[in-house]
C-alpha cells in the first residue's frame, strides 16, 4: 500500500536523479582545495600567475592554474595528501611552497608574495615559503590523523574507532567502539567511508569493519559540522582509503601477542589470550596517470577465555574466539583532466564463536555470531570550469548477521532444542534461548555542486548546494529454539516461557511457532545548502540551511518516524593576525536526528511471549502467567495510552518532534612557534527531544512505587505497552572545553590536549530507557551522564631517535565518570530504580540532603612503541615494532555493579593488564 | 588574542552566574515522593482496644521518639515544625479536604492544578441533557477509575486550582541527625507570603528560611498542634467503624523536595471547622486543641531550650507471660486489647487528658484470662494485676474513636450445638425462615452505620453480591441467602468485591470429575457446581472463583467469565450471570473477577 510519504520521497528522488545528471562540476567533502592570491611586495593583486601543484595522491599529475585579474587562483576536488606548488610568471622569481596539507572537505588558504626578478638574479632562483598550519576559514572543531603519524603510535586498537576515542571531546572508556562524542550518544555519530555514509542503519553504529593499514587518513570532527552535516548530533568520523599511485607498492605487516606477553595479571583476568594479525595491501597504476588499483586485506584472529571454576562446580568454558578479514578493493579512473571516478568496494567476514563467556552458561547453551558486511561506491568529481565543480556518489552497503546457538555446529536439529535454565545453579544449558538472521541494507545517492563567484565589490563566494538521498531496509526473521524456554529448580519444573510468531489474543488463543519474517524500512533526503562567504580576506562568513525529509515504517507498513526539518547554521572564522597562522572562530548549528531502523523496528511485531510458573497442585505451568511481545506491546505517538484519549475522549495522538541539537562553538587557533599549533575551542550542545520509550498502559501512584489499585492499566490488561516519542523531558547538555597542542611535522611530532567537560541530561545511554516510564522516578533522572568525564588529558607523540629508531606513546588520563546506585523495582522487576539523583548514592537513607557523589577512580593509562627500521641492516624496507601497553600496569575499575545488593560497588570491567605486541611491516 | 577571549569568557561566566542566581530565588526543584525502605504494608487497619470501658479503635504508626526523664523513663515527644501558608490577606493556601465517595477516604493534596477526588457526574450539571450526559458518563465508566475526567478544584477565595503543601524538615526515614526527634506530632507554624509568590513554588526549608529571612515572608509560631504521622505513599490508612464524622484527611506535604504523606490522625478541627472550612491565618482562637500540649526546658546553658511537647500517656497491653527452659520467658501480648484512656477533643468543653503518643505497657495477666477483662484503664487498677513496662516502646497510638454499641436487644440462637448471642430483632426471610434482623438500629444509624448483629456494634454496611467491600466501607454479608448457602467474601479482603462464599473446610464431592481437566473446566459441589469455579481458603472461611486464560481474544475473555445461574428469590426462579462485568485476570493464577475500577452500570 503507497503512503503519502511514499509519493514525496519518489518525487525527491526524481529531483535527486535530475540534479545528478546535470553537467556540473565538482567539489566534495571527501576532496580538498587550494586556493589563495597572488601579491606582489606592495600588496597589490598580480594576475597572470601560473600556479602549478602535485602530489602523490593526485591522479592525473600536475594541475595548473593560471591567476585572475584578483590574483585568485583555486584547485579544487584534491585528494586529500601532502602537495607541493609551484608558481612562476615572466619576470618574476619562481615561488615554491611544499608540505600543503591538504585535509577532506577543508580549503587550505594561500597567499603567494612574488618578487620581480633582478638582473643579477639566476633564473632557476625560487623563494620557499611555508604552508600554512592553520586552516583560517573554517569553524569547524576536529581532528585530523594521518597514517603515517598514526602507523607509529602504540594504539590499543589498531582500528578507525580506537582512533576516533582519542580525540578531543570523544569519550569511550570501554572501548565499545562507538564513542560518545560531545554529549552525544553511541548512535549520533556519523561513520562514512571517502564522504560514503556507512553507518549503520538500524542501530546508527559504525556499519563497516576497516582494515587498518588501509587508512590513509581519519578525519574525527566533533563540532561544527555545518549544514552538509547537519542529521548528525554526535561526531562525524570520515576515513580517507589509500589508493594506487603511479608507482607499484606492495605493504604487508603482521602483529601478534598471547599469554606470554602478559604480565601482571591475577585471578581475575582471562585466559588463552591470543591474538594475530596479517595484512597486505598492493597498490599501482593499471595506466599511468589515467587508472590506479589498489587492493588491501587482513585477517584476524583472536581468542581468549574467562576463567574456568576452581570449585569445579560450574561448567568448564569454551573459548571465545574470532576469525575474521576485511578487504577493500579501489580503482581510480581519471577520465580527463577534468573528470575522475572513483569505485572502492570494502568485504568484511567474521566468525565469532562462544560469544556469552559466563561462568554459568554450559558448552551446549553458547552462541554464535557470523556477520558479514559489505560496501560499494562509485563516485564521479568533475570540474567543469573553475568556477563550478561537483561530486555525485552512488553507494550500497549491507550487513548480515546471524546470531544462534553454537549447538547448530554439530547438532542438526538444534532449532528444536529449548533452552533451559536451572535456577538452583543459575546454569544456562541444552541450548541458547534465541535466534536470528537479519539483513541491514542501505543504498546512497549523493552529491553536491559549488560554484565559486570572486568579486570585488561582495567578496568571494563558494556556494554550495547538495543533497543525500537514503533508502534502508531491515528484513529479519527471528525465532526462539523449541519454540520455549524451561526453568527448573534442579530438577523441578520452574517455569515456561512459550513463544509464538504469532500473537494468540488475535486468533483465539492458536499460538504458532517458527521464525517470524518482518521487514522494516527508511527513507531520507537532506538538501542542504551553504555560502563561503570571504567579505574581506581574513573574514569567512558560512550561513547554511538544511531541509530534512525522513520517514520510516514498521512491518506492517504503518508509520513509525515521519519528520520534516529545517536546521539553520551561521560559522564565522577571522585571521586577526592577516598572517594566515591565526583564526578565531565561532559558529551556530542546529542539527536533527531524524531517526534510524531500530525505532521501526521497535514498534514491529515482537515473538508473544507467554511466561507461566509451575503450579505443583495442579501439575502444568498455570501459575502468575503474563502475556508480552506481540503485536500491542508498543505504540507510536500516543502518550495518554494505547486507546490514544484522554480521559475527556479527544484524541491525544501527538507528531513527533524531531530530535535536535543546538550546538555553540567558540575557539581560537594559532601557530605559535613554526610548526607548532596551539588550539582551544569551547563547545555548548544542547539536545531536546531526544527519542525516547515510554510506558503508557500502567497508572502509577505518584511515587512510582506501584500500580494503582482502582484500575492499573488504562487498557484493563496487566500489560506494559510501550509508546514512541521525542518527548520535551528527554534532554541534556554538554559543556566542553578542548585545548590542544599539535606538531605535524619534524622529529617530534604530537598531538596533545586537555579537555574540560560537564555532560548532563536524563539519559544518553540508549533510546530505549526506563525514563519516563515510571513517573514516580522521573525526577531523579537528570544529572551527570555516564559519559560526563569531567577531565580527559591525553597526549600522542612520536619521536625519531634516529634515523632507524622511532619511540611513540600515548598517555591518558580520564577522570572517572559518574555511576549508580539502582535499587530493585517491584512493578518491572530487575534493579532499575532509583533511590537518589543520578551519579548519587542515597546511602541508605532518604534525606536527599547527605547523598554522595558515585564516580569511578580515575584512569591513567600509558602505552609504549619503539620501531626499528631493518633497511640498513638487510637493504629491504623491513619495520619491526615493539608495543607495551599499559605501560603502567594500572588495573582501574572501569565498571562496576550498579545494583543495590550484596554485588553492588563490585568491579565487573578492569583496565586490561600490561602487555606487549608485536609487530612487522614489510614495504615494497 | 587570549585576552579578548578571556574577556569574554568572563562576561559569559558573569552573565550566567546572574541568571541563575535570579532565577533560583524561593523555587525548589521536585525531587520524587519520599518512600520508606523495604515493603511497607498497603494497608493499615485499625487496632481494637477499649477506651474507658467502650470499645475503641487505635492506629499504630510506629516509633515516636521523646524526652525522658531522670529515670529514663518516656516524658513528652517533641513537636517539630509544620509550615502552613498564607496569603498577604490570610488566607489559606493549604487545600481543601476531599471526601472520595468510592472509598470514603480524605484527601488533603496541594499542587497546581488540583483535581477534584471524584469523577464528573455528568448529570449533577444543571440543564444537562439527560441523554447525553447519562452518554458521557457512561463514556467514563469504559476507562479506569484514577484516569476519569474530574474537574479542577477550584478556591474560591483565590480563584486558582493551586495550592501549597505543609513543608517538614523531620521525617522517620533520616538515618543520620535528627532521626531522634520525629513524633508525628507537628506545630502549625504560618508563613505568610507576598502576593508574587506562586503556591507550592518552595518545597524545602531551607528555601523557606531563606525566604523569611529576606523579610519577604513572614512566620508566626501558633502553638497549635496536630498529629499526623508519616505513611508511605503505598499503605492505605484503612477507615474504621468509629468516629466516621471527623475527617482524617491523607495529607501531602513537602519533605526535603520530596513530596511526603502522613496521615492527620489527630487535628483537623486545628485546622478547620466542622463545615470544613479552612482556618484562615492568625486565628489561634479558633483553633482546637485536640490533645494535650504543653511547654517544657530542655538541656542548659547554650543548649538551653524551650520545647513545645506532647505529653506522653500509657497505653496498656494484657500479655500472658511464661517461662520454660528452651525458650526463656515468653511474653504474648493478648490481641484487639489496647487499653488506654482519654479521648480527643472535639469541642473547646471536652474534657482534656488524650495524648496520641503511648509508652507501651505490658499487663502481666494469667493464661484463664478472660478476653475483654479490662477495658478500662481504671479496671487494671483495680485488679491491682503486676505491670511490667516495656522501656523502650514509645508509639504514636491515637485512638481513631470509641465504637457505638448497638441499641436493639439481644438474641439468643443454638447454632451447632453452641450457644450464640446476636444483637437484633427476631425475623423471618422470604422463605419463612428464622433470621436474626438488626438493621435499623437507631443508635448505629444516627452515626451512619448499621449494627453488626455478631458483634452488637455498629459497623460498616452489609453487601452482598457483587458490591464494593472493604474494611470500613462495607462488610460482606455473611449470612445465608437465596443466591449462596454461605453468603458472601469480600476480595481482596482490604478493598474489593462481595463474591460468592463458600465453606472451604468441606471437600468437593465432585473432585473425581476434575482429573485430566483443564482448570477452567473444574467444578465443585461447594461452588453450585458452576463450571470452572473453585473453592479457595480465604478469610478464615472460602471463596467460589472462577478459572480463566488470558489467552484469548478480549471478547472471548468475556464469554469465558460469563456464568448464568439460576435461584429461587420470593418464590420465583431469577437467572443472574455471576460474571457480568468480569475480566480474566492474573492474581498469582488467573481468575474470573472484577477489575479494581469496575463501576457497576446499574
Amino acid at each position: 500500500m503507497k503512503t503519502k510519504n511514499d509519493i514525496l520521497m519518489k518525487g525527491a528522488f526524481f529531483v535527486t536523479l535530475a540534479l545528478m545528471l546535470l553537467p556540473v562540476v565538482s567539489f566534495a567533502q571527501t576532496t580538498g582545495t587550494i586556493s589563495g592570491t597572488v601579491w606582489d611586495q606592495t600588496g597589490t593583486p598580480v594576475a597572470g600567475v601560473n600556479v602549478v601543484i602535485e602530489s602523490p595522491t593526485q591522479i592525473g599529475g600536475k594541475q595548473s592554474s593560471v591567476s585572475d585579474q584578483g590574483g585568485r587562483f583555486r584547485f579544487s576536488s584534491l585528494t586529500p595528501g601532502t602537495f607541493s606548488l609551484l608558481a612562476s610568471a615572466p619576470r618574476l622569481k619562481k615561488i615554491s611552497q611544499s608540505g600543503i596539507r591538504v585535509s577532506q572537505g577543508k580549503t587550505v588558504e594561500l597567499d603567494l608574495i612574488v618578487e620581480v626578478e633582478s638582473g643579477d638574479t639566476p633564473e632557476e632562483y625560487v623563494i620557499e615559503q611555508k604552508a600554512p598550519s592553520v586552516n583560517t576559514n573554517s569553524a569547524s572543531v576536529g581532528e585530523s590523523y594521518d597514517a603515517e603519524f598514526l602507523d607509529k603510535l602504540p594504539l590499543t586498537s589498531r582500528d578507525y574507532q580506537g582512533v576516533v576515542a582519542l580525540t578531543p571531546g570523544a569519550t569511550d572508556r570501554e572501548g565499545s567502539g562507538n564513542a560518545q562524542v560531545r554529549g552525544g550518544a553511541y548512535f549520533n555519530n556519523s561513520y562514512k567511508i571517502d564522504g560514503f555514509e556507512t553507518t549503520d542503519p538500524v542501530t546508527h553504529t559504525f556499519g563497516q569493519n576497516f582494515s587498518f593499514n588501509a587508512i590513509s587518513q581519519v578525519d574525527v570532527q566533533t563540532a561544527g559540522f555545518g549544514a552538509e552535516n547537519s542529521g548528525t548530533t554526535g561526531g562525524i568520523v570520515n576515513i580517507v582509503t589509500k589508493s594506487g599511485s603511479n608507482k607499484f607498492e606492495f605493504d604487508s605487516s603482521a602483529t601478534y601477542t598471547d599469554d606470554h606477553m602478559r604480565f601482571f595479571e591475577d585471578n581475575r583476568d582471562r585466559g588463552g589470550n591470543r591474538a594475530a594479525n596479517v595484512g597486505l595491501q598492493v597498490g599501482g597504476p593499471i595506466q599511468k596517470d589515467r587508472i590506479w588499483f589498489y587492493v588491501a586485506g587482513e585477517v584476524n584472529n583472536s581468542t581468549s577465555t574467562i576463567l574456568a571454576d576452581t570449585s569445579g562446580q560450574l561448567p568448564n568454558p569454551p573459548p571465545f574466539s574470532i576469525l575474521a578479514f576485511n578487504g577493500l578493493a579501489k580503482i581510480t579512473w581519471q577520465l580527463n583532466p577534468r573528470n575522475k571516478v572513483e569505485w572502492k568496494s570494502t568485504y568484511s567476514t567474521g566468525d565469532f564463536r562462544n560469544i556469552r563467556q559466563s561462568p554459568f552458561v554450559e558448552p551446549e547453551a553458547e552462541a554464535r555470531q557470523l556477520q558479514t558486511t559489505l560496501f560499494s561506491g562509485l563516485s564521479l568529481n568533475s570540474v567543469l570550469t573553475d568556477n563550478l565543480v561537483s561530486v555525485i556518489r552512488a553507494g550500497y552497503q549491507q550487513q548480515y548477521f546471524d546470531v544462534g546457538p553454537e549447538s547448530c555446529l554439530w547438532d542438526p536439529n538444534c532449532s528444536n532444542v529449548p533452552g533451559e535454565i536451572d535456577f538452583a545453579s543459575g546454569v544456562s544449558r541444552k541450548n541458547f534461548t534465541s535466534q536470528s538472521r537479519q539483513y541491514r541494507r542501505t543504498f546512497e545517492l549523493s552529491g553536491d555542486v559549488t560554484y565559486f563567484k570572486d568579486t570585488k565589490a561582495l567578496g568571494t563566494h563558494g556556494i554550495k548546494f547538495g543533497w543525500k538521498y537514503l533508502a534502508a531496509e531491515n528484513p529479519l526473521a527471528m525465532t526462539v529454539p523449541g519454540d520455549q524456554v524451561l526453568g527448573y529448580i534442579g530438577q523441578e519444573p520452574y517455569f515456561r516461557q512459550e513463544t509464538c510468531v504469532n500473537d494468540p489474543r488475535q486468533e483465539g488463543g492458536n499460538c504458532r511457532s517458527g521464525w517470524l519474517r518482518s521487514d522494516v524500512k527508511s527513507n531520507s533526503l537532506i538538501l542542504h545548502l551553504s555560502d563561503q562567504f570571504k567579505p574581506t580576506r581574513y573574514v569567512t562568513i558560512t550561513p547554511g540551511l538544511a531541509l530534512h525529509r525522513s520517514n520510516s515504517q514498521d512491518d506492517r507498513q504503518r508509520i513509525v518516524t515521519d519528520i520534516v526539518a529545517l536546521t539553520p547554521h551561521l560559522a564565522v572564522a577571522w585571521d586577526p593576525t592577516h598572517d594566515g597562522r591565526t583564526v578565531l572562530r565561532a559558529s551556530y548549528n542546529s542539527y536533527v536526528d531524524t531517526g534510524f531502523l531500530a525505532l521501526a523496528r521497535f514498534t514491529s511485531r515482537q515473538l508473544s511471549e507467554r511466561f507461566c510458573f509451575y503450579n505443583k497442585d495442579i501439575g502444568g505451568f498455570v501459575d502468575n502467567c503474563r502475556l508480552s511481545g506481540g503485536q500491542e506491546s508498543t505504540t507510536v505517538g500516543l502518550p495518554c495510552g494505547p486507546d490514544g484519549l484522554n480521559p475527556d475522549g479527544t484524541s491525544c495522538r501527538t507528531n513527533l518532534n524531531a530530535p535536535r541539537t543546538h550546538e555553540f562553538t567558540l575557539g581560537a587557533e594559532r601557530e605559535v612557534i613554526t610548526g607548532l599549533v596551539a588550539k582551544t575551542d569551547f563547545v555548548y550542545r544542547k539536545y531536546s527531544h531526544q527519542w525516547e520509550d515510554l510506558e503508557t498502559n500502567a497508572i502509577w501512584n505518584k511515587g512510582g512505587s506501584a500500580v494503582r489499585q482502582d484500575g492499573g492499566y488504562k487498557n484493563g490488561r496487566s500489560q506494559f505497552v510501550f509508546d514512541l516519542e521525542t518527548p520535551s523531558q528527554a534532554r541534556r547538555r554538554y559543556m566542553g572545553l578542548s585545548t590542544s597542542l599539535l606538531k605535524r611535522e619534524g622529529l617530534l611530532k604530537m598531538n596533545a590536549s586537555y579537555t574540560l567537560a560537564k555532560d548532563e541530561g536524563v539519559a544518553n545511554d540508549d533510546y530505549i530507557t526506563s525514563f519516563l516510564d515510571n513517573p514516580g522516578q522521573a525526577p531523579y533522572f537528570y544529572g551527570p551522564l555516564p559519559s560526563d568525564i569531567r577531565h580527559v588529558l591525553r597526549v600522542l607523540a612520536q619521536y625519531q631517535v634516529l634515523p632507524w629508531l622511532s619511540v611513540g606513546g600515548v598517555y591518558e588520563f580520564q577522570s572517572g565518570p559518574p555511576y549508580n546506585r539502582y535499587s530493585l523495582d517491584p512493578v518491572y522487576g530487575g534493579f532499575s530504580r532509583f533511590t537518589a539523583k543520578r551519579g548519587y548514592d542515597s546511602r541508605g537513607n532518604l534525606n536527599p540532603d547527605d547523598d554522595v557523589a558515585l564516580r569511578l577512580p580515575d584512569l591513567m593509562n600509558l602505552d609504549f612503541q619503539a620501531r626499528a627500521s631493518l633497511r640498513s641492516l638487510v637493504g629491504h624496507n623491513i619495520d619491526v615494532f615493539f608495543d607495551v601497553l599499559n605501560l603502567l600496569a594500572t588495573r582501574t575499575p572501569l565498571a562496576v555493579a550498579q545494583s543495590d545488593n550484596q554485588f553492588f560497588g563490585q568491579t565487573i570491567f578492569r583496565n586490561p593488564p600490561m602487555r606487549a605486541r608485536l609487530g612487522l611491516r614489510y614495504r615494497f | 588574542m587570549s585576552q579578548r577571549l578571556l574577556s569574554i569568557w568572563a562576561l559569559l561566566t558573569a552573565v550566567g552566574a546572574v541568571g541563575t542566581a535570579c532565577s533560583s530565588d524561593y523555587h525548589d526543584e521536585s525531587f520524587g515522593v519520599l518512600e520508606f525502605r523495604g515493603t511497607p504494608p498497603t494497608q493499615l487497619l485499625p487496632e481494637d482496644g477499649f477506651e474507658g470501658g467502650g470499645r475503641a479503635q487505635y492506629y499504630n504508626f510506629g516509633d515516636a521518639a521523646n524526652l525522658k526523664n531522670a529515670f529514663g523513663e518516656p516524658l513528652s515527644a517533641r513537636v517539630n515544625a509544620m509550615y502552613f501558608f498564607f496569603t498577604p490577606d490570610g488566607k489559606p493556601l493549604l487545600a481543601p479536604v476531599m471526601r472520595e465517595s468510592r472509598t470514603r477516604q480524605d484527601f488533603l493534596v496541594g499542587g497546581s492544578d488540583v483535581l477534584q477526588m471524584n469523577p464528573k457526574d455528568f448529570c449533577a450539571v444543571v440543564g444537562a441533557n439527560p441523554v447525553d450526559c447519562k452518554a458521557l458518563n457512561d463514556r467514563q465508566l469504559d476507562r479506569p477509575y484514577s484516569i476519569r475526567y474530574r474537574e479542577l478544584l477550584i478556591d474560591a477565595a483565590r480563584g486558582s486550582a493551586t495550592y501549597q503543601r505543609p513543608i517538614v524538615d523531620v521525617s522517620p526515614t533520616d538515618l543520620t541527625g535528627i532521626r531522634g526527634i520525629y513524633s508525628g506530632v507537628w506545630e502549625i507554624v504560618e508563613i505568610t507570603v507576598p502576593s508574587s509568590y506562586e503556591p507550592d513554588a518552595i518545597k524545602h526549608r531551607t528555601t523557606l528560611k531563606k525566604a523569611v529571612e529576606s523579610g519577604d515572608f513572614k512566620e508566626r509560631r501558633t502553638g497549635k498542634v496536630v498529629n499526623c504521622p508519616f505513611i508511605d505513599e503505598r499503605t492505605e490508612v484503612s477507615q474504621g467503624v468509629a468516629d466516621a464524622a471527623t475527617p482524617r484527611p491523607r495529607m501531602e506535604v513537602w519533605y526535603r523536595n520530596k513530596l511526603a504523606f502522613c496521615y492527620l490522625a489527630d487535628g483537623w478541627l486545628t485546622l478547620g471547622d466542622n463545615a470544613l472550612g479552612r482556618y484562615p491565618a492568625n486565628s489561634d482562637s479558633l483553633r482546637l486543641d485536640t490533645f494535650d500540649v504543653s511547654r517544657v526546658t530542655s538541656g542548659e546553658g547554650v543548649a538551653q531550650e524551650n520545647l513545645l511537647v506532647v505529653p506522653v500517656g500509657k497505653a496498656f497491653v494484657p500479655t500472658r507471660v511464661s517461662f520454660d527452659e528452651v525458650n526463656g520467658v515468653s511474653r504474648i501480648p493478648v490481641g484487639g486489647q489496647i487499653v488506654t484512656e482519654g479521648r480527643p477533643r472535639k469541642s473547646k468543653m471536652d474534657p482534656p487528658g488524650y495524648t496520641p503518643i503511648r509508652w507501651f505497657w505490658n499487663i502481666r495477666v494469667e493464661g484463664e484470662y478472660r478476653a475483654d477483662s479490662f477495658d478500662s484503664v481504671a479496671k487494671l487498677d483495680q485488679e491491682g494485676q503486676t505491670r511490667a513496662q516495656s522501656p523502650t516502646t514509645v508509639r504514636n497510638l491515637p485512638l481513631r474513636g470509641v465504637q457505638t454499641a448497638c441499641s436493639l436487644g439481644k438474641v439468643l440462637r443454638t447454632i451447632n450445638g453452641r450457644n450464640v448471642e446476636f444483637c437484633g430483632r427476631d425475623a423471618q426471610d422470604e422463605s419463612g425462615n428464622p433470621i436474626v434482623d438488626a438493621s435499623g438500629d437507631p443508635a448505629c444509624t444516627a452515626t451512619g452505620l448499621q449494627c453488626n448483629k455478631n458483634t452488637c456494634f455498629c459497623d460498616s454496611p452489609p453487601v452482598k453480591f457483587g458490591q464494593r467491600c472493604g474494611e470500613g466501607l462495607a462488610r460482606c454479608d455473611e449470612d445465608k441467602d437465596a443466591l449462596s448457602d454461605n453468603g458472601y467474601t469480600c476480595f481482596p479482603s482490604n478493598v474489593g468485591f462481595c463474591y460468592l462464599g463458600c465453606n472451604a473446610f468441606k471437600n468437593n464431592n465432585l473432585e473425581k470429575q476434575n482429573r485430566g481437566r483443564e482448570p477452567k473446566d473444574f467444578v465443585d459441589s461447594r461452588c453450585k457446581e458452576l463450571r470452572g469455579y473453585r473453592c479457595f481458603p480465604y478469610q478464615n472461611r472460602g471463596i467460589c472463583l472462577r478459572f480463566c486464560d488470558e489467552n484469548v481474544l478480549d471478547t472471548e475473555t468475556m464469554k469465558q467469565c460469563q456464568s448464568v445461574t439460576n435461584f429461587q428469590q420470593g418464590g420465583m426462579t431469577r437467572t443472574v450471570d455471576l460474571g457480568q462485568g468480569q475480566q480474566c485476570q492474573n492474581v498469582g493464577f488467573q481468575i474470573c473477577s472484577w477489575p479494581d475500577d469496575y463501576s457497576p452500570r446499574n
